[in-house]
């Protein structure tokens, strides 16, 4: 496993509160990884850490680049776009990006205008970017953050406020860069639902604290529907289930976990009980992306 | 380090603030232009126009040197203008968040302040160069009667040392912008370096120093004023250590010890509030 971005027990104290607590995570290249979590849980402040924006308390990370680049040079390949994007209002999308890519010594102009063609900001001239919608602005920000060719891009909450046609536009965006330039991609976000659209792989953050960390497979594994069932009988009914054709399922000693034709639990349940076996409990189990992140952060969804 | 110098210059020349001051400045300079035809036209305005030269009221020659005293170290408004350009140019990346997308390429955020000091300072530089070579140019076109070619050996000390003191003052405005992050903030501390505000505190201190040396009245009046005694000084003075008081006060007609003192205490100014920005990068997280 290739990893392009670890940390180390990264920690962030701001005078007596801990912002990001012994923070590990490990994102692997080539992948979108969410980090998902309240707001003020640390996404933030773990993500500017990573830009070098801030300095962690204690803890380190790690960049490694794909051809053995040094830790200086990993640091000129992570683009950066944390919060809103930092442009300079009155100057043209196309000047913020040069002046950009000045300090990164990228001086050619048709590579600059083959990003803002591909952020979809090919046609926009030399309007002010104050003039901008907030869409244009994050894929201007996006832009500016892949003017070093970065093999990582750090994105801080970047469809937050946008409406669904601006959310769309960042989020294929998003995967199109990770097909086709394929860029690493740390994402933050409180928003499950959009993340879980995007991400290959999710770190769950909560008052600073990294609650789990799982790749989009475990978490659907995790969350996936299933029937729970206990009987007098499990021997029994283990036959009586293969005689129904159904061999997705689990036994722990107490109960079965059945994981196909879940919504014939009714069914399953006169079956067991025409072959005489007790039915003690059985009900329809499994979460929601949501619930699971709820069930792990002590919060309600219901409220 | 270099691309981000050359960055930080881009920026400044695609910015519409550095335009509306490079207008300001010429607007300015004109009208200093005209204060200077008031000026030389009578001898005994010379006072008027800050020039501290003895006359006797008979004519005086506006030497290069005189030129230079009235065009650049006296002219408020030239420094005035390059505080506020010395706050915007430092400042800005910072209020505007694009600092974000270049503050992580050093592990060494001091690279970073160092890159931009260069740029504010090569810009200052050259406001000071084109100032100092278009004043000349004018006086010389326009104060024909007055003006005469000469003393240049102190023309190159008032052109050399007010620059250091340029340097120095403008490093102070880049560290205070720098420490508040706030481009009001940097522009009021700088402003009241800049225009000498500072100058009757600094010579109250004085006489109150010299008060508790037990000063006659002549050499409180002395201290106050800001003139040396006959030889060496009696009694200590912080003005001769301050900034806006050295800046302001300086004269290539000054005894040599005075001139090195200036050059001194400037470069001190310049050497230690770059190096406290650089400190400061180094310890502090960007707040945007």
């Amino acid at each position: 496993m290739s990893f392009i971005l670890t940390t180390d027990k990264i920690t962030k104290k701001y005078k007596q509160k801990l912002a990001v607590d012994n923070v590990s995570i490990h994102v692997e290249r080539g992948e979108i990884y969410g980090l998902i979590g309240r707001n003020g849980a640390g996404k933030t402040t773990l993500l500017k850490m990573v830009a070098g924006l801030a300095f962690p308390t204690s803890g380190s990370f790690t960049l490694s680049g794909a051809n053995g680049e040094t830790e200086a040079q990993m640091r000129k390949k992570v683009g950066v776009l944390i919060e809103d994007p930092g442009l300079y209002a009155n100057l043209s999308a196309f000047h913020n990006m040069k002046a950009k890519g000045i300090a990164y010594g990228v001086n050619d102009d048709k590579y600059i205008r083959d990003l803002l063609d591909f952020v979809g900001l090919g046609a926009v001239g030399n309007k002010p970017v104050k003039n901008f919608s907030l869409g244009m602005k994050q894929r201007l920000g996006i832009g500016l953050a892949m003017v070093n060719s970065p093999e990582l891009l750090l994105l801080d909450e970047p469809i937050n406020g946008l409406d669904p046609q601006g959310i769309a536009e960042v989020r294929n965006l998003l995967h199109r860069l990770c097909t086709e330039r394929h860029i690493s991609i740390l994402i933050s976000s409180h928003i499950l639902d959009e993340l879980s659209k995007v991400a290959n792989r999710y770190g769950i953050i909560h008052n600073g604290k990294l609650l789990a960390e799982a790749t989009n497979e475990q978490l659907m594994a995790q969350c996936k529907p299933h029937i729970f069932l206990r009987t007098n009988d499990p021997e029994k009914t283990k036959k009586v289930l293969s005689e129904m054709g159904i061999s997705d399922y689990s036994f722990d000693g107490d109960h079965f976990e059945i994981r196909e034709r879940v919504d014939q639990g009714g069914q399953i349940s006169m079956v067991l009980a025409k072959s005489d076996i007790q039915t003690l409990e059985i009900r329809s189990e499994g979460q929601s992306l949501e619930e699971f992140y709820f069930q792990l952060t002590g919060g309600n969804p219901h409220v | 380090m270099y691309n981000l110098f050359r960055m930080h210059i881009y920026r400044t020349l695609k910015s519409k603030s550095t335009l509306v001051l490079g207008i300001l400045l010429v607007v300015f300079t004109f009208l200093h232009l005209g204060l200077g035809y008031i000026v030389f036209e009578d001898p005994l305005n010379i006072q008027a126009g800050g020039l501290y030269i003895q006359s006797n009221g008979s004519d005086v020659s506006l030497t290069p040197d005189l030129v230079h005293q009235f065009f650049i170290q006296g002219n408020s408004a030239l420094l005035i203008l390059l505080t506020i350009f010395t706050v915007l140019m430092t400042n800005s990346d910072i209020t505007k968040g694009f600092v974000k997308n270049i503050y992580g390429m050093f592990e060494d955020k001091g690279k970073l302040v160092l890159a931009k000091w260069c740029a504010v300072m090569s810009s200052v530089t050259l406001v000071y160069l084109v100032t100092s070579i278009v004043s000349l140019g004018l006086a010389i076109l326009c104060y024909r009667t007055s003006y005469e070619s000469g003393n240049w050996d102190l023309y190159l000390i008032e052109f050399v040392v007010v620059y250091i003191g340029c340097i120095a003052m403008m490093t102070m405005v880049f560290l205070i912008t720098s420490l508040f992050k706030s481009s009001a903030g940097g522009m009021v501390i700088g402003l009241v370096i800049a225009s000498g505000i500072l100058q009757s505190i600094e010579r109250l201190i004085d006489v109150i120093i010299a008060k508790l040396s037990g000063a006659t009245g002549k050499e409180t009046i002395m201290a106050f004023t800001g003139l040396a005694e006959e030889g060496a000084r009696k009694f200590f003075r912080i003005s001769d250590y301050c900034i806006d008081n050295v800046f302001i006060s300086f004269s290539p007609a000054m005894e040599q010890s005075d001139i090195a003192r200036t050059v001194i205490v400037s470069a001190a100014y310049a050497l230690i509030g770059l190096g406290l920005a650089v400190l400061l990068a180094k310890k502090r997280d960007v707040k945007i």
